[in-house]
């Protein structure tokens, strides 16, 4: 094996880091084709073909726990980090799984986390998992709530109802960068939801 | 020999995605003995196969055009912690690593854990090594509206020109590089789309790794992980620019 071959050697336990699949190992592996005679790429997959639903949600945790230690490293305080936890392990928890439940999906989970990582709250929010796997995210603060539905690549739905200075506030919309639901939803921080 | 006095820096904000042990022997473990050691696991991990995936493309007459065909072959198991799934342990027939993914809890609880495996996966006998690895996966988060100067942060970066070059969207750099007479230093560093506004993210991946005059019995291995970690520490604190230290502990 070439030096380049052995440099690259050792295959990261977690292969998706932040932005997609592409490591930089794989992205190394692509470039030395041409200089290795025989070229691998290491993947990991169940191990049984037919896992039971118990395993099942056990993985899907797991790839949300990646995602939520990877995008989250130290900016996340132990609070956030194991509600988050418990959240996960409710919504994917096999005592409550039917047979018609979708698992989560995890480019929607990496969006609410994105937005747990900007918006800062101070909590997280309560989680339950739509029909087609995308995650719906809900902070509440007395009756004050606010909904988003995450989807892959920063795209969100989002409502939030609550009252201000006697003032009912019903609002919401669809955003395509998590920058610009930020700036709709700041004013609005006073609601409470966020417990900061 | 007396063990390492030197007190090593730690951060408030560590920029560790992953902190890797590997060790690698010099004989295969059976197939049969490797699937009794993954059944002793299976309450506290959840077990996945790692395959290689091999991909041959051969190229016959042009006018048959090329045929691909692909070959997966076991190699090993990948064990995830029900815990937290923060804990990873990769078991091949010929290598053990440890993985910790954040929240990072020091080199002691990695080297604690590391020595637990080990023990398991060679029944407290000591088998001949072949490679020995410490590998930190760091991503570096910083604050930028667009433009960054890596030179701020980076004491090695990729050098342009000073004028008239365009912005890098991306880059990669990869250096391997003999760093005594037995270790080498392998360093990665890329551009990745960052997870925080208006920041942007370089993953710096740190490898070093002995394959030559290996160690005899188990004390003379922890006391090279423990060399390795220096060289690794040290290496780490001389690439980075204060600036770029600043970020993890404010």
């Amino acid at each position: 094996m070439s030096a380049l071959g052995k440099i690259v050697d050792y295959q990261p336990a977690s292969l998706s880091v932040i932005g997609g699949r592409v490591h930089a190992d794989q992205f190394i592996r692509g470039i030395s084709h041409s200089v290795l005679s025989e070229d691998s790429t290491v993947i990991s997959k169940p191990v049984e073909e037919s896992r039971s639903t118990a395993e099942k949600l056990f993985d899907n945790r797991a790839e949300l726990k990646t995602i939520t230690a990877q995008y989250g490293l130290s900016y996340l305080d132990s609070k956030l980090r194991k509600q988050l936890f418990d959240q996960i392990d409710w919504i994917l928890d096999v005592d409550e799984w039917e047979a018609l439940d979708s698992y989560a999906d995890q480019e929607s989970f990496k969006t609410l986390m994105k937005f747990v990582l900007n918006a800062k709250p101070a909590q997280a929010p309560y989680l339950n998992i739509a029909d087609d796997g995308h995650l719906v995210a809900t902070w509440k603060a007395g009756d004050n709530k606010f909904r988003l539905e995450c989807y892959a690549n920063d795209r969100t739905n989002w409502f939030l109802s609550c009252t201000l200075d006697g003032e009912e506030e019903k609002l919401g919309g669809e955003a395509r960068s998590l920058q610009r639901l930020i700036d709709r939803i700041s004013p609005f921080k006073a609601a409470g939801w966020f417990h900061y | 020999m007396a063990k390492s006095q030197k007190k090593h820096k730690s951060y408030k904000k560590p920029p560790i995605v992953e902190a890797v042990i590997e060790i690698r022997f010099e004989d295969m473990l059976a197939s049969t003995q490797l699937d009794k050691l993954i059944s002793k696991q299976k309450t506290k991990f959840n077990v996945q196969k790692i395959e290689e995936v091999e991909l041959k493309i051969s190229g016959g007459q042009p006018e048959a055009g090329a045929q691909a065909e692909t070959k997966t072959r076991l190699v090993g198991y990948k064990l995830t912690s029900n815990l937290n799934a923060s804990d990873i342990i990769q078991v091949k027939a010929n290598a053990l690593s440890i993985s910790r993914l954040p929240p990072y809890e020091g080199w002691e609880n990695l080297l604690k854990d590391l020595k637990h495996y080990y023990n398991w996966y060679t029944n407290k006998k000591f088998k001949s090594l072949s490679r020995i690895g410490v590998r930190y996966i760091n991503r570096i988060d910083i604050p930028s509206d667009g433009k960054i100067k890596v030179e701020d942060y980076f004491k090695i970066f990729p050098h342009v020109p000073q004028t008239k070059f365009p912005d890098m969207n991306h880059f990669l750099v990869q250096t391997a590089a003999a760093i005594d007479d037995e270790k080498l230093l392998t360093i990665n560093m890329h551009r990745v789309p960052s997870p925080l506004l208006k920041h942007a993210s370089i993953i710096f991946d740190l490898d070093v790794a002995q394959q030559a005059n290996l160690p005899k019995n188990d004390d003379q291995l922890y006391q090279l992980l423990d060399e390795i970690r220096e060289k690794k520490d040290f290496f780490f604190e001389t690439l980075l620019t204060p600036k770029c230290k600043k970020l993890f502990n404010s």
